[in-house]
């Protein structure tokens, strides 16, 4: 059976919101981190999948969503590098990865 | 063709520059021989034009400008919006009049901070740029180009008086900031809808000034369905912020603040040239962009004038700093320029004569008072700096101690006051025989505001330099030869343009004659 | 142009003094300074506390020294406050008092009353010789007064000569400024009036300065070169009101007399107020004078601004003929307008309390400013303009000329009669006086009464205030009659030509003031104002009163020879120093016009003919014939005015010189107590102008001051505070915590993207 578009949309929207809860309500940075990594596959399932539907015949065959989840994959993967040695410089300071403790850039 | 203009409000730019790279102990002397070099070129900006054979017609008007440099600048376009600005600088009478007028008072100004010891050498660049800026505004040509100078002027206006000031220094700073921009952002919208109204009305998109002069904006514009004549609209957006500069009531309170805090030299130069721009603007400007909304708003301009006038004097009499008092002095002297305009485009069928007599009244009084307040600066600096002290009646007697101080002080005074023979007579004379037939009223408060005048100056020179000396001041010297010349060269002026004030009307004429030949085509009583 | 040489180079006359004064300011004073500093240089270091005199004021005697610096701190404990609460603005007698009261209360501040008694009834003006470039200055002034006198004289004779010049002729200097046909015209303007006046200036003014060099070198030996420098200045100015051929130029005169006043009132401005005396500081009493000239100045200038406004010249000559046919109404009022300048100028009431004060100045400065010159100018101001008084002008302008004159003469007079101060009595005097003048111009159809008596007021008045200052040289500065007596014997090279001159004003039959006067008594009673009639005879009567009482208090007295009338008993211990010839002289050549010039106005010798000599000028209005004056002798009426002299001069005689009736014989009474209280204390006028001026200006003053601070800056400062508590408030959201950025990240899209939806769904538009 060949699954709808639809079913592709749904699939990365849920994975989207439990990332952003994921992100918004933890504690602990890296758990943070990896709700991030959660939205931004969501997103690349969105992409692939409107990358191979047919829904717009001027976009179809053409690989575009298929690019740019490859584009989102590297990207992610030097975000979650930065952001882990990010992490690891904080705790060495502060010894803690709480995002609560973190807040250098308020007022 | 020598780019006089352009050297003329770059030259201390560049001072600025090489004093920044120069050697510390030379900063004064750099800081002087630039400004005084720009103020000898200046005086050909003057020289010019009657060497050039034409004779005092030669001046031009906004039209026809006797000096003019112009530099395509920022020219594009968006579908039929276009953006046209040009590096346009010119000078006809009026600027050349304040022009010479800056370039003098910025040269005596630094003479006059000699003892400042201080950071000279930031003081004195800041100085020769607010120069820069001040040239800027009285020699642009384009709208947007007069704007960008307006706004540079401030910047080192308020670094002058944050760092250099009195006590309560940073509190005034602000104020004077806040308080410009907060009309200068009016004016912006003022020239973007001025720019871009006349451009839709026209089809040619310009800024530049003989072109905004020579085109009115017609029609009315609706604003949240209230409909309000556009050149009325025009001339209020625009004249908010000359109003705060000039400064007129209500606008006027970061004068005193400002007055007080700021060093001598910067008093002096806030004084003398920086409300002038106001002055300029109101007639440059708002009068000759907005001549329909101008005469509609003559009315209430003729009313606040004299409540200024009145109400500055009033002010004055119970100040007990001596600054205070001089800067509330100033709030009054500014009324008449306020009163002349709004004589000069008042409705009525008045005699063109008259309307001429009370706007060279008005022009001459911003260069009067530049001069006059100049000079009242500088004698009040002479004592602060052997005194550390402004309070009046804290002083007495020092008339004993400081002869040559209590009779420069004394000149001031009476120039201030209006004694004839010196320049403030001539102003508030032509500002009263021109204004009597239009607003009678309000000439007549402003008439009783000279015996006002008197009252709070002669009260100052009698409490500080009369009677008695206060044993407390007996170790005063008097004001030494270098704090004398700039007040000197300044009585020289004062004295000159009140005996044979001729001059400035022959250099002002064509241009002030171009203002009054608009206001007489305009309908008579346009409402 | 005339023609005439000296007429149409009439600029040459106020050219002089201002030679002069160029020379004198710029070229000679510094050098005069220099030698001074450096003679003084040495004497600064020695006596730190002499500089109370400064630098400016070379030698001070050595026995001053030591009393003068104790005062010094005491005042700076506790006096300068009560000085400055109550001089402050305008002092006025009881006022001082109040302040000596207070200040007696505090600890320091007895001890420097008394201290300032002894300090003010032993003046210690400064000793010293004035430099030789100071004396130069000196001889330069008078020789440019001179030679302005002899071109004046030139002017008056070329007008005898040549009838045709009398018809006044316009002289172009240059354009001040020339706006689209308005014409604002430096011009001279030289008629029979101008003349007369250019005379009568020229002649008092080098009179003056001739007296100035003895007095001024005992008053203010460091000041030398200053006062003959404000002198010059002073005598420009005058000579340019008075040649003035526009509103214009008479305005820049006007304005410029009146600073030379404030400069020469101020001439002793170190001096502090005389507490005891009831004077104020010279300081305040110029600053008054200044600004009380000035209110009348300001209705001068709306007067001015009218006549411009309708004619749009300021030329006199060309002013009647743009009127034709102007608002009468308007016209009455802009002249009466005119007149407040000269109520302001003459010191007629309500403005004639700067007069009194004006005596601070230095005595010649009071003699040629305040008596015979500047005060006068108000009458010449009205004289000038007289034409459009007359004929353009409804009859109450001239009405209200005539009562304010009748009613000052009156008014000064009485206040003169109890005055103990010798120069007060004569300024006094002068406002008195010159309401005659006004009431002359006012009643008459011509000018010729009151610039008669201009005329010889200018002579007589100066004579007797430059006599006073003989006197006041003579005692060491003591101004208070009730310390004098007797000096005729003492000091008769002034005593004669005082008592000359007091016979003049005082209208004694062939002097030169009874001739004046008669005339103006004589113009109200021919035009049947019966009751100015009456003020100016009972005034007579009184002038000729105080003016006895001045000459027995001063001069003669209890024990002198004929009755008290010459020499007595001298009140005070303090010896007196002969005035040398420079003092006396110029008394002497006054004494001359003091005594003769009434035989201008006599036609039995010299065909009266100053009246119409002076009516030739551009001043008559039309129709009228400026006749010669009648002969005085011929009416009645002459007699009962000779009769109210008499009356005056024998009950002064009988008071003060033979002591007949007792001095004190009107105030045992206790209305007699209080009338002399009022007449003491000027009516009080100066107490409530200083309460109007305290409660009611600088009551509104502080209104607005308030206003600035609290309303307009209490909303600057609101609005600004206001926008800085909000963002305090505001920057609590700016929590720093990503997580609650995200959620509001997210939040705002997700409300965005439901308003879209409902949007969309519901297709809203």
């Amino acid at each position: 059976m060949l699954l709808s578009l639809n079913s592709f949309l749904i699939l990365g929207a849920v994975l989207f919101s439990i990332g952003l809860f994921g992100a918004l309500s933890k504690r602990n940075a890296v758990s943070v981190l990896m709700g991030i990594e959660i939205m931004l596959n969501a997103v690349n399932i969105t992409l692939v999948a409107f990358g191979s539907s047919v829904v717009n015949p001027q976009f179809s065959g053409r690989l575009t969503g298929q690019i740019f989840a490859v584009f989102i994959i590297t990207v992610a993967a030097a975000e979650a590098a930065v952001a882990l040695a990010m992490i690891i410089a904080i705790y060495r300071q502060r010894s803690t990865v709480d995002v609560g403790d973190i807040n250098m850039m308020k007022w | 063709m020598f780019p006089l203009l352009t050297t003329l409000v770059f030259l201390p730019t560049i001072g600025a520059l090489v004093l920044m790279v120069g050697p510390k102990g030379a900063s004064r002397w750099i800081a002087a021989i630039f400004s005084g070099v720009t103020f000898v070129l200046s005086l050909w900006l003057y020289i010019g034009p009657l060497v050039g054979g034409s004779g005092t017609a030669g001046f031009g008007s906004i039209m026809h400008p006797a000096w003019s440099e112009s530099i395509p600048w920022v020219h594009f376009a968006i579908g039929t919006l276009q953006l046209n600005i040009d590096y346009h600088l010119g000078a006809d009478g009026l600027s050349i009049f304040m022009l010479i007028l800056n370039a003098l008072l910025s040269f005596l100004a630094i003479i006059g901070s000699w003892h400042v010891s201080n950071r000279t050498r930031e003081y004195m660049a800041l100085l020769l740029i607010l120069e820069t800026g001040v040239m800027g505004v009285f020699c642009a040509f384009d709208l947007y180009l007069f704007w960008l100078f307006w706004e540079v002027e401030l910047i080192p206006m308020f670094l002058l008086i944050a760092i250099w000031g009195g006590q309560r220094r940073e509190y005034a700073a602000w104020k004077f900031v806040i308080y410009t921009i907060f009309g200068s952002a009016f004016m912006l919208a003022g020239i973007i809808l001025l720019y871009f109204s006349l451009g839709a009305q026209n089809g040619a998109y310009s800024a530049s000034f003989s072109y905004l002069a020579s085109h009115q904006v017609a029609g009315t514009y609706s604003i949240f369905g209230i409909s309000i004549a556009s050149q009325l609209l025009l001339f209020l957006l625009l004249y908010l912020g000359f109003a705060i500069k000039l400064p007129m009531i209500p606008f006027h309170t970061w004068l005193p603040d400002a007055h007080t805090e700021a060093p001598t030299a910067v008093s002096v130069l806030l004084a003398g040239v920086l409300l002038k721009m106001g002055a300029y603007g109101l007639i440059r400007i708002c009068v000759d962009f907005a001549p329909q909304g101008a005469r509609d708003f003559a009315l209430p301009l003729a009313v606040l004038g004299a409540i200024n006038i009145i109400y500055g004097a009033g002010c004055s009499l119970v100040q007990r700093d001596m600054k205070k008092l001089i800067a509330y002095s100033s709030v009054s002297h500014m009324g008449y320029v306020i009163l002349g305009v709004a004589a000069a485009i008042g409705p009525g069928a008045t005699n063109p004569a008259f309307r001429e007599a009370a706007l060279t009244g008005a022009a001459i009084q911003m260069f009067s008072h530049g001069a006059v307040t100049g000079m009242l600066f500088f004698c009040v600096g002479v004592l602060y700096e052997k005194a550390h002290l402004r309070e009046i009646n804290a002083f007495g007697g020092l008339m004993a101690r400081m002869p040559r101080l209590t009779w420069i002080y004394t000149f001031a005074i009476m120039a201030s006051l209006g004694l004839p023979g010196l320049s403030g007579f001539v102003a508030e004379y032509l500002v009263y025989t021109g204004s009597f037939a239009n607003f009678p009223a309000q000439t007549i408060i402003a008439a009783v505001t000279m015996i006002l005048t008197a009252g709070y100056l002669l009260w100052m020179l009698k409490r500080a330099f009369y009677g008695p000396l206060n044993p407390r001041w007996a170790h005063l010297n008097d004001a030494n030869l270098l704090e004398m010349a700039p007040l000197v060269m300044l009585g020289v002026v004062v004295l000159f343009v009140g005996v044979y004030p001729g001059f400035l009307v022959d250099l002002l004429r064509p241009s002030l004659h171009q203002i009054i030949q608009t206001m007489g085509s305009l309908p008579v009583a346009g409402r | 142009m005339s023609g005439n040489v000296f007429i149409d180079n009439i600029w040459v006359i106020p050219a002089l003094p201002l030679l002069a004064f160029i020379l004198n300011i710029f070229v000679i004073r510094p050098l005069d300074v220099a030698i001074r500093d450096r003679s003084h240089g040495a004497g600064h270091a020695e006596h730190g506390h002499a500089e109370q005199h400064g630098q400016d004021n070379g030698h001070l005697a050595d026995n001053t020294q030591h009393t003068v610096p104790d005062i010094d701190a005491l005042v700076e404990e506790s006096y300068v406050q009560g000085i400055d609460d109550i001089d402050g603005h305008i002092a006025t007698p009881a006022a001082l008092a109040r302040s000596i009261r207070k200040a007696e209360h505090t600890s320091g501040g007895a001890a420097a009353v008394t201290l300032m008694r002894d300090a003010e009834s032993h003046p210690h003006h400064a000793h010293g010789e004035p430099t030789i470039f100071a004396r130069v200055n000196g001889y330069i002034g008078i020789l440019a007064m001179l030679g302005a006198f002899a071109w004046s004289l030139g002017v008056l004779f070329a007008m005898l000569g040549n009838g045709a010049l009398r018809n006044g002729t316009v002289v172009h200097l240059y354009d001040w400024v020339a706006v689209a046909g308005i014409n604002y015209s430096v011009n001279f303007y030289v008629d029979a009036l101008t003349a007369v006046m250019l005379v009568v200036v020229t002649t008092v003014s080098a009179l003056v300065q001739i007296y100035s060099q003895e007095y001024i070198e005992h008053e203010e030996p460091a000041g030398y070169s200053r006062f003959f420098a404000w002198l010059s200045l002073f005598t420009i100015s005058m000579l340019i009101l008075v040649l003035s051929a526009n509103f214009l130029m008479i305005y820049i005169g006007w304005e410029l007399v009146g600073l030379c006043s404030f400069l020469l009132i101020g001439f002793l401005g170190k001096d502090a107020p005389k507490m005891q005396a009831g004077r104020p500081s010279p300081g305040a009493a110029a600053m008054k004078a200044f600004i009380t000239t000035r209110v009348g100045d300001f209705g001068f200038l709306i007067g001015i601004l009218i006549l411009f406004t309708v004619t749009k010249t300021f030329e006199f000559t060309a002013i009647p003929r743009l009127l034709t046919g102007t608002d009468q109404a308007l016209l009455t009022a802009a002249m009466i307008l005119v007149f407040c300048g000269a109520v302001g100028k003459s010191a007629q009431f309500p403005l004639h309390v700067w007069l009194p004060d004006a005596m601070e100045g230095p005595t010649p400065v009071s003699a040629l400013i305040h008596a015979a010159t500047m005060v006068a100018a108000g009458v010449y101001l009205v004289a000038r303009t007289f034409v459009l008084f007359h004929q353009f002008a409804g009859p109450q302008s001239l009405e209200v000329v005539a009562y304010v004159g009748g009613f000052t003469a009156i008014f000064a007079a009485s206040i003169a009669l109890v005055q103990t101060d010798i120069k007060r009595v004569l300024a006094y005097s002068t406002v008195s006086q010159l309401g005659y003048m006004f009431v002359g111009l006012g009643v008459a159809d011509t000018i010729g009464p009151g610039t008669f008596h201009l005329m010889t007021h200018a002579f007589f008045k100066a004579l007797l205030f430059l006599g006073s200052g003989a006197v006041l040289h003579a005692l060491g500065g003591e101004q208070d009659m009730r310390k004098m007596g007797g000096l005729a014997s003492r000091i008769p090279q002034v005593a004669i030509p005082f008592l000359l001159a007091t016979f003049s004003i005082s209208g004694f039959p062939f002097f030169a003031g009874f001739f004046s006067k008669d005339e103006i008594i004589a113009q109200t009673l021919q035009h049947g104002d019966y009751v100015l009639y009456a003020i100016t005879l009972f005034t007579a009567f009184l002038t000729a009163f105080y003016m006895f009482r001045l000459w027995f208090l001063t001069f003669g007295g209890e024990g002198g020879r004929f009755g008290g009338w010459w020499g007595g008993q001298y009140r005070d211990t303090r010896t007196i120093s002969q005035p040398g010839i420079r003092l006396w002289l110029p008394l002497a050549i006054l004494a001359v016009p003091a005594v003769f010039a009434g035989f201008l106005g006599w036609n039995v010798v010299s065909g009266g003919g100053f009246n119409a000599f002076i009516s030739a000028a551009n001043v008559t209005p039309a129709g009228i014939v400026g006749a010669a004056f009648d002969n005085p002798f011929t009416s009645g009426a002459t007699y009962v005015g000779i009769a109210a002299a008499f009356l005056g001069i024998g009950l002064a005689w009988a008071m003060y010189g033979a002591r007949i009736i007792p001095a004190n014989v009107l105030t045992r009474n206790p209305l007699g107590r209080g009338i002399y209280q009022v007449l003491w204390n000027k009516f009080y006028v100066d107490e409530v102008y200083l309460a109007f001026i305290r409660f009611g200006i600088m009551g509104l003053s502080r209104i607005a001051v308030g206003f600035d601070r609290l309303v307009i800056d209490g909303i600057l400062n609101g609005v600004g505070n206001g926008v800085v508590a909000f963002g305090r408030g505001l920057r609590r959201s700016e929590s720093g915590r990503m997580q609650n950025y995200g959620a509001a990240i997210f939040g705002g899209a997700l409300v965005i993207a439901a308003a879209f939806f409902v949007v969309v769904y519901f297709n809203i538009k």
